[in-house]
This record gives structure tokens, sequence and C-alpha cells, in this order.
């Protein structure tokens, strides 16, 4: 169940809660993006994606995004980690310099640019996984839907139903709670019944998840037929002309957010564009290696 | 004037068994009805029926004098609200407040309009304070307030319940009623149809309309059902506690007809020796 908590909308009132979701997005994306240009040298890597890192920090304090359950989710990466030390360090890279040589495993010569490179990736992984918990934890998921439902607007043009896909979109997200009290009182009823989740064997196993799965689905199915009467008698009607309670608002500050965002993605564009060398890690070297002539 | 009239309705959901048979009743503007009868005795299917969330091809129903077709469906609908039994399954919205909304929405209510209505239903149920709250942070009689909001919100002329109250602990369910109660003193003009095990509402509304097997076996007043013991041991019904209270007197030997109210039976007991 922790692991749900994981990005969950925390309900403060600060600038970056208030900001429209549509914008929240389009930023999102542009940082994103941005994070994943390379650049050419190890210093100016250092400098820019440590600078990006800093914002990201300053962003997360103005939000009052938890630290902690960055660190959380953090902690469930090793695996991650762990895998994409494996793939740089094992997988030949010809654009490895040859003179940079850690160690040897046996005959295979492992490089300093392979842990370079790796640490690099696991660092913007991080700032991706810190982009996305800063959007989810400052906006409700209705307000995603909403923004989203925005962006598909102009696929109307196609007759695409743009607003049945947010409505369904914005029941589902209703709609997961109730389920996940669900499968917990499913699982204590079927517990109390002999069925055991959390031993055996993998067939043992899967047989217990289907005394799950299937009641969860029954049910979930008469529900999905109880809120359809429900829609239908309070005059939903999905082709008809309806009003909108919640409207989507771009202020200042959102004019102000982006005008910052799309200054980082510029900077970092023009640095992808001069700059075109692979990235030099002498610098590594020479702390491991460099003998000190006094 | 008519709020309801139902015209020998027969319903089936697969063609073979019918689970109406024949079903006519005529209710005034204003009543509050209760429908009493066993679980699978067609209650609720009458209730979807009237909301025309069925289609059916035999009988008639008339709402307000318009009688339920294709034609006519949206009106109707805009005129009867319901309440169903399982508070989660009718929570539409994210928040209470969206959950209102959702009904002025569907009637392309200007949005000033929504947001005043929106309070306004709010307070008369008490959640003004939970405007903002999901329903995972409410109780089942909370959400069930909610959900005779977004019913009244519409202003219908007929609200049905469905054992609305029938998944709320003892306190949420007469906080219900007494909340139904109130919205009925403020619009008497809402019919109000309520399908229901709690034979003490049964007892305390207008009429009582009897189903067993998918037929209305009687519709009286509810003093009147009480009288009847051959009828009440028939349907196996429980029996109110003024009732019963009643039964126990006269065997002691009071003269209790004409007394119906606990009250009225308090009274006579204290002034008697
Ligand atoms: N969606 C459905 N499809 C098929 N049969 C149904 C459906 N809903 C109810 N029934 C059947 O109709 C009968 C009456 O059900 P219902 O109207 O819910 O009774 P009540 O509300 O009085 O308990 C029951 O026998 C039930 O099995
Ligand atoms: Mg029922």
């Amino acid at each position: 169940m922790n692991n749900l908590t994981f990005g969950r909308y925390v309900p403060f009132n600060t600038v970056v809660h208030r900001l429209d979701p549509r914008n929240k997005i389009l930023m999102m994306i542009l940082l994103l993006v941005s994070i994943f240009f390379r650049v050419s040298t190890w210093s100016t890597a250092l400098i820019l994606t440590g600078f990006q890192f800093l914002i990201l920090i300053g962003i997360m304090l103005l939000a009052h995004v938890s630290f902690k359950s960055l660190f959380k989710s953090l902690s469930m990466m090793w695996i991650l980690i762990l895998f994409l030390m494996i793939i740089y360090i094992f997988i030949p890279n010809p654009a490895y310099n040859a003179d940079h040589i850690a160690f040897h495993i046996g005959n295979y010569a492992v490089n300093y640019d392979a842990f370079v490179q790796a640490g690099y990736i696991i660092f913007r992984l991080v700032m991706m996984i810190m982009i996305t918990m800063i959007l989810t934890s400052t906006t409700k998921p209705m307000d995603l839907t909403y923004a989203l439902e925005w962006y598909m607007t102009p696929l109307k043009i196609v007759r695409f139903p743009s607003h049945i896909v947010a409505m369904t979109l914005s029941i589902a997200l209703r709609f997961i709670p109730t389920l996940l009290d669900e499968t917990q009182r499913i699982m204590k009823a079927q517990s109390s019944r002999g069925v055991d989740f959390n031993h055996g064997g993998l067939i043992r196993r899967v047989r217990a998840l289907i005394s799950l799965v299937i009641p969860l689905f029954v049910s979930a199915i008469s529900r999905s037929e109880e809120l359809s009467n429900a829609m239908e008698a309070r005059g939903y009607d999905p082709y008809g002309k309806r009003s909108r309670y919640r409207i989507l608002s771009f202020h200042f500050v959102d004019l102000v957010g982006f005008v910052f965002v799309v200054a980082i993605f510029g900077a970092m564009l023009t640095f992808l564009i001069l700059d075109k060398k692979y990235m030099n890690v002498d610098f590594i070297y020479w702390i491991f290696h460099a003998k000190p002539n006094f | 004037m008519k709020s309801v009239e139902i015209k020998d309705l027969t319903y089936s959901y697969n063609g073979v068994d019918p689970i109406l048979k024949g079903v006519s009743l005529s209710l005034d503007k204003g009543e509050y009805v209760s429908i009493v009868g066993h679980n699978g005795s067609g209650k609720s299917t009458l209730a979807k029926l009237i909301l025309g969330l069925l289609p059916f091809s035999k009988g008639t129903i008339i709402v307000n004098d318009l009688e339920l077709n294709k034609k006519n469906l949206q009106t109707i609908r805009n005129k009867v609200a319901i309440v169903f039994q399982n508070p989660d399954n009718q929570f539409i919205g994210a928040t209470v407040e969206d959950d209102i909304a959702f009904s002025l929405e569907n009637m392309n209510m200007p949005r000033e309009e929504m947001i005043s209505k929106v309070k306004e239903y709010a307070s008369k149920v008490g959640m003004l304070d939970y405007l903002t709250k999901e329903p995972s942070y409410l109780s089942g009689g909370q959400k069930q307030r909610v959900a005779i909001a977004t019913a009244l919100v519409r202003n219908p002329d007929i609200l049905i319940l469905d054992e609305s109250t029938s998944m709320l602990d003892p306190n949420g369910k007469s906080e219900i009623l007494s909340l139904v109660r109130r919205m009925k003193i403020e619009n008497p003009n809402l019919t109000i149809i309520s399908i229901t095990h709690d034979i003490e509402e049964a007892y305390n509304s207008d009429k009582i309309i009897l189903m067993h097997k998918g037929e209305i076996v009687l519709t009286c007043k509810p003093i009147e059902l009480f009288k009847n013991r051959e009828l009440i041991n028939k349907y196996n019904l429980k029996v109110p506690f003024v009732v019963e209270l009643k039964k126990k007197l006269q065997e002691l030997g009071y003269n209790v007809t004409d007394k119906n109210t606990l009250e009225e039976l308090g009274e006579m007991i204290w002034q008697s020796k």
C-alpha cells in the first residue's frame, strides 16, 4: 500500500498548486525533454544538470512536496540502478576512451566512462521522478483530467468524443479508492475462508489471486451498472449540451512560470545544438590516476 | 392532480419470466407513499421503469400528465429524482460540490447559477462544510445526504428513495429520514415514493403499497394494513411498535380503537389507574 502514496495529491495552497493544470502539463513535458538533452563535456553537463536539479529542489520546496516520499520512491529504484550499472559496464561502447580503464574483470576492461554514463542517466531519472512528483502532488487528478480534455479538444474536429473520454477517466479516478477498499474487503473475506495470499508456490498464489480477482470483477460490473443508472437518472446525456462547473483559467503566474520553463528549455536546446562532441570524462580519470608532481 | 399513474404495467428482463405482472397504481401530488415487500418482489424494477431506465412494452406510465415515451423521456426525467441504496455507486463527482454540480451540468445550467445552487443545496442537507471533500472522507450517511442534495437540486416533483437508508447505521438512517421529512415540509408538493423495509417509516407515510412477486397486493392507509392481522401473517410483515403496543393494551382490556400514535396511547396510559 505504501508505494501508492507516491505522488498522491497533497492539498496545500501554494503558487504551484494554483497554477493552471494545462500549463503544468506543458511545463512538465518541456522540463522532461530538456533533461534528456545530451550535452557534450562533462563539466557543462555537471553544471547544467546540477542547475536544473537545484531548480527542481527549489520548486519542491515551494510546492511543499515531501522529500520523504521522494526518497521512498527512490529507494525502490535500486534495482534499476544496479541494472543500469551492469548494462553500462558490460556492453562495450567504442566511444569510451580506451585509456580510462578503472579495473579488469578477468580479461574484460571496465571503463570509467561506464560509471559516469550510468551515474548521469540515473541522476536524470531521479530528476524525472521529481518532476512527475511535483506535477501529481500539486494537481488534483480531476484537474489533470480537465486539462487532458482541453488538449483533446482539437480532436473534436474528427469527431473524437473527448468529453466522453474525460468523463470516463474522471469516473475511473473517482472509483480507484472505492475499488481498493473493495479489494481489501474481498481479501479479508477470502482469507477468513482459508485462502492464503502470502505463502505457497506460484500455482497456489495464482489460485489465491483468482479468488480475489473474480469477485472483484463481478462487483465492479454490478457497480458500473448501478452507476450508469444513477448517471442517467440524473439526466446525463453524453451527446447532449452540458454546462461546466469547473473552469480552468490561465493567470499571470502561469505566464511567469511558463516563461521561466521555456527559458530553461531554450538554454538546454542551445547547448544541444551548439555542442555536439562526445562527453569527455578526462576529468574523472585525472582524479584517480594523476600523480601529483611535487 | 395526479403525480404518477401506472396502468397495467408488465415487465420482464429476459422476455420470459415476468418481474412485474400488470401493476397499476395512482399517486396524488404531494403524497408520501411507502412501497413495501420482500426482496425480489420487483420494487426497484418499478422505480427504474418510472425513471425510464428500462424499456417496457406493455402498459402505460404517466408522470405529471405526460406519458412516458421516447419523446417525453428527458422531460419526465427532469421531474423525477431517485436516491439509490448504495451510497458509493451514485457518487459521480470527485468531490461533494462536483457531485451536486453534475446534476446541474446535465441541465446545462449557467455556471454562476450552478455555484449558488450547489451552496444552497449543500447547506440544506448540512454538508456545506464538506464541499471540497472526496467521497472517501465521508460516512455513508453523509454520502446519502449528498445524494439527496443531488436529487433535489434538480427541483423534481417526485422523489424516489430506493432503500436509501438500508446500508446506513441507525444514526445515519434517522438523519436521512428526518432530512426527507424536513424537505417535505419545505416543499409540500413533492411526491415521495419510498421503497423501504423500515416498518416505522412506512407506518408514518400517507399510503402503503404492498408488493408481492411482481404484483401490487394492497394499497391502503398504513393504519388499515396493520389492523388486518391476516394480511400481516400472510405476507410475514413486521409490525410497528405502536401497533404492537395497541394490541398488548387491548389484551389487557383497554379501549384503544381510536388511538393511533404513541402520544395518544401514552396519554391514555397515564390517565388510567
Ligand atoms: N438487471 C437485471 N437483470 C435480470 N434480472 C433482474 C435484474 N434486476 C433485477 N432482476 C430480477 O428481478 C426481480 C425483482 O428485482 P428487484 O426489482 O430488484 O426487487 P426488489 O427491489 O423488490 O428487491 C428479482 O428476481 C431479480 O432477480
Ligand atoms: Mg430493490
